[in-house]
This record gives structure tokens, sequence and C-alpha cells, in this order.
């Protein structure tokens, strides 16, 4: 049901007044870039060098060339790949340091960073003069007799095909306007190309820390306490061979939860090599898939288990280990899945909100299979775009992710049958109606079902001067299970909207109500709003509200389990 | 009988009048339409294209926000070109990528990636007259240039900034483009747009886009690397920066299908 750009990964932190979390907080605002600051930018053009426009820009003999191309770096870290003065990217905007800014920078450091990186620059041409046999002695400037290197510009990483992105400096041959003199350095200007970078220094990493304090206005049915406060990391790392042949993910996530210990969490969320060539692709690790249309649930997409101690609404997933092939061709792609190892489902502890009156042991899970956990299960799906039509037809088969909760006396034992399932989703464009459909046909030992939500998302776009974008959604939920059945949605009718405001913060609001035909007493809703705060803050807001009177349906257990929660979310 | 005769005259004289508006109307129509062509054909045969773009977007009190990503753009020859845009900041968005198929003569086909979810969703093709990442762009802006989604009208020339260019109006044929019509600069000398002066539906000047720093690549085909667009409306600008294209990239169709979008990042 989630849609927002990167809905990403809540979790939840406290909001009770303890000074450790303040003290977060006040961390995470200080460490936000003072993009406001309106100094001297100036952009790099594609010839120039840290060099270069560090001798245009110091203002007196009194500060020192390293000050300034030291003050240039700090002002700005992106501008260097991998923070390398020898790797000025071409067409980043500078901010430029003023004199106190370069005054501030401790001399003897400075010259030692730049010392160390014409040394760097000089090693690698040297390694390149004594293994290849590339070096050529090109003239040399006319008008200037000294020699001449320059700290030179790479490509940028992404477009790295003809000339890799390298960590090692390219000397080029370079002509009097962009000389750079280098006093202790007496070779003839040279022309190298570069050597192969590292693997490590190709890697890209990126991360995100969220703190999501979640409050619910009445205490549990169990006298579970008001405040779930949580806090999670993930961690990206990405690598892409040049010819983008070879891509290498690895993403580990873990979260931790102030009361309940069942949400903590440890898992690699993805970790996996993927080959491309050309017409086909093989992935192999760790991974998410989704596969599905509609918006108010989730039928089709069975390949991952959810992770509903995230986001009640299953759109939260855990890591699957997968061989995953797809066949990209003329009449659709086709992708078959072997599902080695099966992830069991995590549920509320005793301290936790969201649950049933009786615990769940996940220690005794129950399998259908003699293999368990072990069990081969596998997928294939085929998915075809026809102009307007987007199509996909699936079928599983292996151990169920959604489990039978068994009633005990103390607890409730989840039993994973083997099942079989048959998926089907469409997607139809007509002007600005967006119609959806997912069915699927399910068989386990212990029963048959079918189910389908069908419906549409119509939008009305610029609403108003500012452009906003309102969207209608309507969607009709059905399940053979009936009533009483896990599922909440046996004969319920969803109704949404979506407001996206279309500004430079990119504010998304997203409000739904489920409400059943057969009950009129049992119905729930939310909501999703976000913004963006600086370049580097998200704040969400997420709530969900709970109503039922029938004790034998889940909803009934969820009632005083409304909630409302901010989220955090930093990158860096 | 007198008067009868000055009637005739009258309305052979109104007649001529009409007529020769009429033909004036058709020589614009066909001057414009040829100046655009001629547009069109010297920007036809560059193949593919992969582009590092940044995006300032300033609003009226001046602060700015950044846009980082990245293009890889195919020229179809029978059809609208394909694009996949994969941007890399802000972060909260980093990994999102976009896809379009231009079209010429059905609404364009439009995909939108969600790393987090690593779903694709597809987008209402009319979304075309919305800002593009809270820019002062509109998806329609950005979208490849194509002689059947406009009628086109030669006004006159004059010169700009020292170039010597036509004026030519274009009036979408798109119901639902956000666009009553649109002034485009061309110069005469290599017929590069230099300055579009886009009209909102009430017909009041809405945006400026001007083009800066063209580069000539493959000794044929001019890009400009920096587009400036002003909003005359709410004071609000976005500068397209364009920091690097490399030409001949080898892309083909499958660059960009929805499974090209679940690889991109």
């Amino acid at each position: 049901m989630r849609c927002n750009v990167p809905a990403n990964w809540p979790t939840s932190v406290k909001l009770q007044p303890k000074p450790w979390w303040l003290v977060g907080v006040c961390l995470v605002f200080c460490a936000i870039p003072a993009t406001a600051e309106t100094s001297r930018q100036r952009q790099v053009m594609p010839d120039e060098t840290l060099w270069r426009i560090a001798t245009e820009i110091r203002p007196d003999q009194s500060v020192s060339m390293s000050q300034v191309m030291q003050a240039i770096r700090e002002l700005n870290p992106q501008a260097f790949q991998q923070g390398d003065p020898n790797q000025l990217r071409h067409g980043v905007i500078l901010q430029l340091p003023s004199r106190e800014q370069m005054m501030q920078q401790n001399q003897a450091l400075a010259e030692q960073v730049m010392a160390d990186a014409r040394a760097a620059l000089q090693a690698s041409s040297f390694r390149q003069s004594s293994t290849t046999t590339q070096v050529e002695i090109a003239e040399l400037p006319a008008k200037d007799s000294r020699p001449a290197v320059v700290i030179a510009e790479p490509e940028p990483t992404w477009q790295s095909d003809a000339a890799p992105a390298t960590n090692a400096p390219q000397i080029v041959s370079s002509s009097a306007d962009n000389t750079m003199g280098v006093s202790n350095h007496a070779a003839p200007t040279v022309s190298v190309t570069e050597p192969e970078p590292g693997f490590w220094q190709q890697v890209e990493w990126f991360s995100q820390l969220n703190l999501m304090p979640r409050w619910y206005p009445q205490t549990g049915l169990q006298q579970q306490a008001q405040w779930h406060n949580s806090v999670s990391f993930e961690l990206e790392g990405y690598w892409q061979s040049d010819d983008r042949s070879h891509t290498l993910v690895f993403s580990p996530y873990i979260r931790w939860d102030q009361r309940d210990s069942a949400r903590h969490l440890l898992d690699i969320s993805e970790a996996y090599w993927l080959y491309y060539g050309g017409d086909w692709e093989l992935r192999a690790g760790i991974n998410k898939v989704f596969w599905g249309a509609v918006e108010s649930q989730r039928l089709v997409d069975v390949i991952n288990q959810r992770d509903l101690l995230d986001r009640p609404d299953g759109e939260s997933k855990l890591g699957q280990p997968m061989l995953q092939l797809s066949l990209i061709r003329d009449y659709g792609t086709v992708q078959a899945y072997l599902l080695p190892y099966f992830r069991e489902r995590k549920f509320a502890g005793e301290d936790g909100r969201l649950r049933l009156p009786l615990p769940v042991d996940t220690s005794a899970a129950l399998y259908e299979s003699r293999h368990k956990r072990s069990h081969l299960d596998w997928a294939l799906r085929w998915s075809q775009q026809f102009s307007s039509l987007d199509l996909g037809l699936s079928y599983f088969q292996g151990t169920a992710r959604e489990p039978v909760l068994l009633p005990t006396e103390q607890a409730l034992l989840p039993f994973y049958p083997q099942l079989k399932q048959l998926g089907l989703d469409a997607q139809w464009v007509l002007g600005s109606w967006l119609w959806k459909t997912e069915a699927v046909y399910r068989h386990t030992e212990q029963e048959h079902s079918k189910a389908l939500v069908t419906g549409f998302e119509y939008t009305q776009i610029g609403i108003n001067d500012h452009f906003w974008d309102l969207g209608w959604l309507l969607e009709y939920q059905y399940d053979s299970r009936g009533l009483g059945a896990a599922t909440m949605a046996q004969n319920d009718v969803f109704v949404g909207w979506r407001l996206a405001l279309n500004d430079a913060a990119g504010s998304e609001i997203l409000f739904g109500m489920m409400q059943d035909l057969d009950r009129s007493h049992s119905r729930s809703a939310y909501l999703e709003a976000s913004t963006r705060l600086g370049e580097r803050l998200r704040l969400r807001v997420d709530g969900w509200l709970f109503h039922s009177r029938y004790p034998d349906e889940l909803l009934y257990w969820l009632r005083r389990d409304d909630y409302i929660q901010l989220t955090l979310e930093y990158y860096f | 009988m007198r008067h009868s005769l000055q009637k005739l005259l009258l309305s052979l004289c109104i007649g001529l009048l009409i007529t020769t508006a009429w033909a004036d109307e058709q020589a614009a129509a066909e001057e414009g339409l040829r100046i655009s062509t001629e547009r069109k054909v010297r920007d036809t045969g560059w193949g593919d294209t992969e582009a590092s773009m940044t995006m300032v977007l300033r609003d009226a009190r001046g602060r700015e926000s950044r846009r980082e990503m990245r293009t890889l753009t195919l020229e179809m020859p029978d059809d609208g070109d394909k694009a996949l845009t994969i941007f890399d900041e802000p972060r909260d968005v980093r990994g999102s990528a976009f896809l379009t198929h231009t079209k010429t003569m059905v609404p364009d086909e439009q995909w939108l990636f969600l790393p987090a979810v690593n779903r694709v969703r597809r987008i209402v093709s009319r979304n075309k007259s919305g800002p593009f990442m809270g820019s002062e762009f509109a998806y329609e802006d950005l979208s490849s240039f194509e002689l059947e989604k406009f009628r086109f009208r030669y006004l006159r020339s004059e010169a700009l900034d020292g170039e010597d260019c036509y004026v030519v109006e274009q009036i979408p044929q798109d119901e639902f483009s956000g666009y009553s019509r649109m002034l485009v600069w061309i110069d005469k000398s290599h017929y590069r747009v230099q300055q579009i002066e886009y009209f909102d539906r009430r017909n009041s000047l809405l945006k400026t886009l001007t083009m800066h720093d063209y580069q000539l690549y493959k000794d044929k085909f001019w890009r400009p690397h920096r587009m400036e667009m002003v909003n005359a409306q709410n004071q609000k600008s976005t500068s397209l920066l364009v920091n690097e294209i490399l030409f001949d990239r080898g892309l083909t169709d499958a660059d960009f299908d929805q499974n090209a979008l679940q690889r991109a990042r």
C-alpha cells in the first residue's frame, strides 16, 4: 500500500524526555550541512584543476596555496572522487572559501595533504612508466620551460566505460595555460593511461539512520506501554563493473526497539551478485522481490517474508536467499526463482503492541515439509508490457510465508504449510485513470482459496496554482476464506487519497480507509506523510486507526493499538 | 444598381483581404514547420547519449536546493525517444529511476522505480505538466522534441544576444499539455533553440527558458550545457547544468525496459 518515493525502512525511537535521545537528535541536526549559506560559488569547467582554481581565488601571499586548496576541499568534499585532491569532478559547483576559512587551515597539515597528493601522483606516474610502455615524452610547453604535471580530473565514476573511474590520478600532457608547476619534480610532461583501480575504491557506500518514536494513545490490552521508540541503521555497499555487466550489492540492516526485544532485528536485506548479459540476468544472493499492482494489499507478492513488526501493512520485507534467472525476450520477461532457505515470520513479544492476546511461540514453529526451513521453494513469473497494459502471471510453490497460528494453552504456534499459488497482476493506463487488478488462487493441504483486489487510481493533475496532484483510489477486496480468516479483507472496500505537493521538498500525503462490507463496525485507516528537511533528512509521519467489535477477527485485537509514528531519516 | 455595385466591390475587397490573410497564415505555418523540421533534422542521427546533470532549484527568496542525476537517452528513428533518469541526490531519492518512452501519436509511457521497495510503478502519462522533481521544469519540457506534437507558426526574425534568430510559435496538440503556446527562438546559423517562452492555459507568460554554453559533439550535434528556467509568475528559477555528455555508449532498447529500470541505481 505504500507508494511514496523511497518509502524505506521505518523503525521507531521513543520520545520520552530522556536526555540521550535529545542529544542524538541534536547531533543529527548539527551534521546537516549549512546549505542555506550563500557564499561565493563557481562551477568547475572541464579543463580545470584544483590548483588552477586555487590560483584564481587565492586572496594574497599571506595565504598559502595549500591552505587555499585544503579550504576548498573542506568545503566541497563531494567535489572530489574518493576525497582525492587530484580528482576534482568537473561540472560540480564549488563553494569558494573566504579568506578567514583559508587562514583557519593548519599550514603544516595542508602542506602535508597536498604533498601526499603530489607524491601519489608522481608515484603513479612512476609506476606507469616503469611497468608499461605508455609513457610518451611530450613536447614541452613552449612558453614555460618548467616541467609540468597537471593534477587532472578523472571521469565521474558512473560513466566509466571508456576510462575506468580511478583513484589513481591521470597525468595528461598539459598545455601552457593549465600548467601547474611542481618545483621538486623534474620529469618532463608525460601522458599516461590510468592503472586499474582497486575494487574497494570503486565500492560506493551509503548509510541511513532512522529515529522512530511511536506513540499509542491507549495502553495495550495487556497494559503495554504507550511510547515505543526504535532506531534502525542500514548500510549499502554498491559496486558495478565498468561495462555494467556485473553488480554487487551488500546491505545489512539493524533495528533496536526500546520495549520489545522481539522487534530487535539484524538482517541482510540485500547481498547479491547480478550478472547482466544483454537479454538475460542472473542474480545470486539475498534480495527483495516485488510483484504486484494494487495499492491496498499484497496478494501476488509472495517471494519475501514480511516484516510486520516494522509496518503492520506488510510493506517491509526480510531479505530472501535466492537464485534468480531472468530471460528478457520479445514475448516478455520470464523469471525463474530458486529459494533455498525459508525466513520465518516474526511476531511481537510480550511487551510489544499490535499482537494477539496470546504470544506466538516462534521458537517452536511447525512445518508441513520435513525439510522445514531448508525446503527448496521455487517460483516462475512471466510479465509483458503491451503499450498501455502491464501484465504479469506468476506461480509459486513452497513453504507459505504466512503461517497458520495454532492455539495451545500458553501460546500460539506458527504452522507453515506447503503452498501452491497462481497469481495474476495487471495495470492498465487510460488517460488519468490507472486500473489495477491482482488475483490469486491458493492451494494447501488444508484449503483452496481465491482472492481478488481490483480498482483504480484517478489522478487530478495540478489542482491548484501550486501544481498539486490529487489521486483518488478505490479498490475492492475479496477473499474466499471469508470472515474470521487471517485476512482482514474478505469483502472490503478501500478508499484513499494521495496528494503530491510537487514542491522542492517532495512532500506527499497518502490517506487510506478500509471498510468491511459485511460488518459495519470493522474498519481501519492509515495516514502516511513525508517531506524533505534539507538535503539529508526526511521526516515521515505514519498513523493507523483500528476499529472492530468482532472478537473472531484479527482487527479486534488491535483495537487499542492505534498509533502515530514519526520517522526521522538521516542519509549520509 | 449603383448601390449593389458598391456592395459587390466591398465584398470583393473583404474577400481578397481574407484570402490574403489566409495565404499569409498558410505561409507562416509552412515556414514555421520548415524551420522546426530543419531543427529536428539537424538533431537527428545522434544515436544514444549518457549525461550527468545537476539541477539547482531556487525559490523566490533565493534559497537553493540541488538535484544530481544521470540520464541515458536512446534515439528512436520512427517514434519518440526513450530516456532513463537515475537520481543520485537528494539522498532520500537516491537510486530512484524514471523511465519514459516518448510517443509521437499516443500518450507517453512512464514508469518510476522505487528502490526501497524494489517496485516499478506505472505513472499516468498525462502527468506531463507537473513539475519535475519540484523544479521549474515540467516533465514535458524535458521530453524529446517531436514535430507531431505541435502546430507551428513563423512569426518574425530578430536578434537575440547577437544571434540572428527565427521566432516560431509552437502550439501543443496534446490536450494535457500545461501550455497554450510557446515562443521558440531558433538561431539561423545552426537551428539551435536559444530561448523558449511558455504561456500558460490562460495565455499569460509562465516561464522563460534560455540555453547557454552550446558545445558541438561528433561535428554535428549541438548541446547546451546550461539551461536556465525562470518562472515569471512565482519568481522561482531552476538551473539545469549538464556536467558531461557522452555519445555512442552502445545503448539499446534493452537499456530502457522495466528490467533496466530495476538494474539502474
